[in-house]
């Protein structure tokens, strides 16, 4: 065949080619493509020869990595290769061919490719299908049979031949009718095949009809059938499925068995069933039902759940919620609910329910099973009730700590009785104490009608229940308060009465508790335990009140005693810190109490060192010798009053002996000095007025005869002498005279006086006579005083005194200021000078009688003046300070009596 | 004039018994001295004519006071001038009024004012 020709022929048929057809050389270029392939491209020409094969047909930049183009060149042999393309996105069955040059050197390959994209989805759905029939026909457990139209067996399935008693090909291709039906149902169902093939439409269903298997046996099918249709819509023949009914009928045998087996656990089981329709009305009811709460069932079926008999209101509410939740497809956990028996008792049930639906997902029924926990919520409840009973007496016990009276305690304890929840209290109660000897006394109540209360305020013993309770002495309880009670309440209700006596450690009754029980209830042994304890609590409550209230009492009284005790009662510590002292303390001294605490006794009451060490003694004595130590002390008062405090020291020890603390008993002993000393002066004064009478006799003997000497004729000298003798002894009578007044014992002359007044008439008649020594008085007088009752000329008298006193300690003259003042209840006036003053030893001394610091004094000025103030009952004191001055005080009660010294 | 006049004078101490009697006899009084109330008594009768009793307060046995009261007894107007070396002589003077003695002198007395005294009651 010559070349061009030969060119030419495959030229041509190259192009005519069906399927794509195009060369590549061993670099991937495509040199020549035919027309069909560059239309499945569609791409120009230009754009496709000399192009990349990979670029142009797997849409890559370099070669594809299954190209069969490869293999061809390396195995210079064809290749045939199905695939998908994902870049074209369709299935290609390619062939290549290698070309070769005259010396069999490879130059490329020849690609010869089909688009079998679309045999290739058919291929994959049939695949599909059909292994979803045959497993389906497989699985099934009843027998599929197509048949085509003309009545032959194109396919059974697996399990349809075993049901047959032959295999699968021993069936296939024959006529079904014929073969595999008895004879007398042949026609009928030919007759309905036929019908089912022309496609009239007719309502599909079920057909229970027997086949004939292997052993000539029939064996009954229920069938439903459907027609084959061809792609185009055509029928093509039959598909049937068939149940084994025989099967059926066995398993409906043992359905039944098995219902009576369900019957079985039904009535065995320990649960107590109850099973609901889908209106909550009772179905079925177990045996075990009517045994635990008394209901027969056909008390209970057919009742509605909000009707059965044996819920109480509340449990009717819950359970029918649970019922509604469960419809609702909620899920229920176990849940608790009450019940009522027959015999009117009280039951725990746990519910577990199911709801149950059929296999299409209605609602068949709801099954509940009931728990009876009754027992075991008893002994919960038990639990429980110890635990709170334990909480009430704790609370009772810490209420008691509290500093609350009695009454708040008893207040409360019945709170705390009534808050008991298990008692079938009815939240009334009464307490009562023993106040009286054979009487209870309402101390407490809780919601106690008004005609309880007042009647039973006091009860006597024996009397009513809470009477005889405490006559008894033992626990009482009645279901009503019939004719032997006194007391009526709520007449004819059935009603539980329970009193409780409360009785100390030694059995005697300290009060009663009653409580008002609900209709029927009745305290059972452990309620009568719990009770006794708390009774037994709240009397050691009582008792321990009681004893405190009864040492309060005491120790109150010893506080007033020691408040009305007439004598300082002070308590030191160690040191002789004062820790604690009376309040009479205030009283005597004129300092409040405060301003002693915390003082240290020994610096308060003995200043001085010497005084101080020997005080040191005496409390050592105190601590270590246990000895009642005893001390005299003086103390200056607010009002400037000096007392003198008799100390009685003495350790307060333990049993064991050691020292707790220190008593340092004052007594002021003031008065009792002061007595010593006016006796000291009456016996001085006494000594005195002895003295002065057996003095003025021989004086009176010198004076006499030395007066009769003058009355003769004497020389001048012995004249001289005589008159000296009898001028001395009248100065020895005055000087006697003198004592006199020092010892008065009481006001003269008494009128009301004006104090300044009284004081100007003094200075009128010294004031020129001081002004010519150097001495100034400076007047300071408060105006407006009260009159005061006194003895002027003695008053003046000791003004006279301070004046001269003072004008003696300034010989070089000085200021002297008198100021009078009112001072409480007092006139007060100084006398102050400038003077040199007087030491604070010579200060105490100073108004003693016949003390003197002058050369030429008696001693008895100051005493003297003493003497009227005190007559006067005011108060007469010095300060001084050496080389400073000298005040004299006087202070004057304004009203008799007022003040007191 | 005063003669004639008898004065009683009593007390316990003769040295002042005698200065008193000295006095009054020259002043020429009649002068009678008893030492001690019991001598005074022996003495003083209603018979007696004394016209002025002077009497010492403090005298052992019977004191003054007590003296005065029997005197009062025997002789209830006679003048009485009493003397005293007591200090206390307040304490009496209540008493001494009553017994209607209104002279109290004071040892060492001044003998004239006695003299002014004396003359003064039995005036």
């Amino acid at each position: 065949m010559p070349e061009i020709v030969y060119s030419k022929f495959w030229s041509e048929a190259f192009e005519a080619m069906e399927d794509f057809v195009f060369l590549i050389d061993k670099d991937f270029n495509i040199l020549k493509a035919n027309k069909k392939f560059l239309k499945f491209i569609k791409k120009p020409k230009k754009d496709v020869i000399g192009s990349k094969c990979y670029k142009i047909i797997h849409g890559l930049n370099k070669p594809y990595k299954y190209c069969p183009h490869k293999k061809t060149l390396t195995t210079k042999k064809p290749q045939t290769v199905q695939f998908f393309e994902p870049y074209l996105k369709r299935w290609f069955f390619l062939t290549t061919a290698p070309i070769f040059d005259e010396k069999r050197r490879v130059l490329g390959s020849l690609h010869w490719a089909k688009d079998i994209t679309k045999e290739k989805i058919l291929e994959q759905e049939l695949k599909i299908q059909l292994e979803r029939f045959n497993r389906f026909c497989n699985v099934m457990g009843g027998i599929v049979v197509a048949l085509d139209l003309n009545k032959k067996v194109t396919f059974i399935n697996k399990r349809g031949a075993q049901l047959l008693g032959y295999k699968q090909k021993d069936i296939i291709g024959k006529n079904w009718f014929k073969n595999f039906l008895p004879k007398r149902v042949r026609k009928q169902t030919e007759k309905a095949f036929e019908s089912l093939i022309s496609g009239e439409p007719r309502t599909f269903g079920s057909y229970e009809n027997p086949v004939l298997v292997k052993d000539k046996k029939e064996k009954a099918i229920l069938w439903s059938n459907t027609v084959l249709k061809d792609e185009k819509g055509e029928i093509i023949g039959t598909l049937s499925s068939g149940q084994d009914i025989t099967q059926l009928k066995k398993a409906e045998e043992s359905v039944l068995k098995a219902e009576q087996r369900y019957r079985e656990i039904f009535e065995l089981a320990p649960q107590a069933i109850v099973v609901l329709d889908k209106k909550g009305r009772v179905i079925d009811v177990n045996k075990r039902l009517y045994a635990w709460l008394g209901y027969k069932p056909e008390e209970v079926i057919g009742k509605s759940l909000l009707r059965l008999p044996y819920l109480p209101a509340k449990s009717k509410v819950k359970a029918f919620q649970m019922f509604s939740q469960r419809l609702l497809g909620k899920e229920i956990l176990p849940y608790e609910l009450e019940f009522t028996t027959k015999r009117r008792e009280r039951k725990v049930g746990k519910i577990d329910a199911v709801l149950v639906r059929d296999n299409k997902g209605s609602i068949l029924y709801d099954l509940v099973m009931i728990s009876n926990i009754t027992e075991e919520r008893k002994i919960q409840e038990g639990i429980r009730r110890v635990r709170q009973e334990e909480a009430v007496i704790t609370s009772l016990l810490r209420l008691s700590l509290e500093e609350v009276t009695l009454e708040e305690i008893l207040d409360k304890a019945l709170g705390f009785l009534l808050s008991l929840s298990w008692f079938s209290f009815e939240n009334r109660a009464g307490l009562f104490l023993v106040e009286e000897e054979g009487y209870l006394t309402l101390k407490a109540q809780q919601n106690l009608p008004k005609e309880v209360k007042e009647r039973c305020k006091k009860v006597s013993f024996g009397e009513c229940l809470c009477g005889r309770t405490a006559l008894t002495k033992q626990i009482q309880f009645t279901t009503s308060l019939e004719e032997s009670y006194s007391l009526r309440y709520r007449k004819g209700i059935s009603q539980g009465y329970w009193s409780i006596p409360i009785l100390s450690g030694k059995k005697e009754i300290l009060g009663v508790i009653t409580l008002y029980l609900r209709e029927k209830a009745h305290p059972d042994k452990s309620q009568e335990e719990f009770i006794k304890a708390f009774a037994n609590v709240l009397a050691g409550i009582i008792e321990r009140r009681r004893a405190r209230e009864e040492l309060e009492k005491s120790r109150a009284f010893i506080k007033r005693t020691l408040e009305m005790a007439q004598g300082i009662i002070m308590v030191l510590d160690k040191e002789a810190n004062i820790i604690d002292v009376n309040e009479y303390i205030e009283k005597l001294t004129g300092f409040k109490k405060k301003y002693f605490l915390g003082k240290n006794w020994i610096s308060l009451f003995m200043p001085q060192e010497k005084e101080s060490l020997e005080i040191h003694e005496l409390f050592k004595k105190c601590f270590v010798d246990r000895e009642l130590g005893c001390h005299e002390t003086e103390f200056l008062t607010k009002d400037r009053n000096k007392l003198t405090i008799s100390w009685y020291i003495s350790g307060v020890r333990d049993e064991k002996g050691s020292l707790l603390a220190t008593i340092a008993v004052g007594v002021d002993v003031t008065h009792r000095k002061e007595a010593e000393r006016l006796q000291r002066l009456a016996q001085l004064g006494r000594l005195v007025g002895d003295m002065a009478h057996e003095v003025n006799n021989p004086l009176m003997v010198v004076s006499g005869r030395a007066q009769l000497s003058l009355m003769e004729e004497v020389s001048p000298s012995l004249r001289k002498n005589l008159e000296i003798i009898i001028k001395e002894c009248q100065r020895a009578k005055d000087i006697i005279q003198r004592l006199l007044t020092f010892s008065r014992p009481s006001k003269g002359e008494v009128q009301k006086i004006d104090i300044n007044r009284s004081i100007e008439e003094v200075l009128g008649l010294i004031e020129h006579q001081f002004n010519l020594a150097n001495i100034q008085i400076k007047r300071n007088y408060a105006q407006e005083l009260p009159l005061i009752e006194a003895d002027e000329k003695q008053l003046q008298e000791v003004f006279i005194n301070f004046l001269n006193n003072s004008k003696e300690a300034m010989p070089k003259g000085g200021l002297i200021e008198i100021i009078t003042k009112r001072e409480g209840n007092f006139l007060r006036i100084d006398f102050k000078d400038t003077g040199q003053g007087i030491s604070s030893e010579q200060l105490e001394h100073i108004t003693e009688p016949f003390f003197t610091t002058k050369e030429k004094g008696t001693g008895l000025g100051l005493s003297v003046c003493e003497g009227i103030i005190r007559a006067h009952k005011g108060k007469l004191f010095f300060e001084s300070k050496e080389g400073e001055g000298t005040t004299a005080t006087v202070l004057l009660p304004l009203r008799e009596g007022g003040g007191g010294g | 004039m005063v003669k004639n006049h008898r004065i009683l004078v009593v007390n316990d101490e003769l040295e002042i018994l005698k200065v008193i009697e000295e006095f009054l006899t020259k002043q020429g009084f009649s002068v009678l001295t008893a030492l001690g109330s019991e001598k005074a008594l022996e003495v003083l009768s209603p018979a007696s004519n004394i016209d002025l009793i002077i009497v010492d307060l403090k005298m052992p046995k019977m004191g003054g006071v007590q003296l005065i009261e029997e005197i009062r007894r025997l002789r209830k107007d006679i003048p009485i001038i009493v003397l005293t070396g007591s200090i206390y002589i307040e304490k009496y003077r209540k008493e001494l009024d009553r017994l209607n003695c209104k002279d109290l002198l004071l040892k060492p007395i001044d003998l004239n004012l006695l003299l002014e005294r004396v003359k003064k009651r039995l005036s």
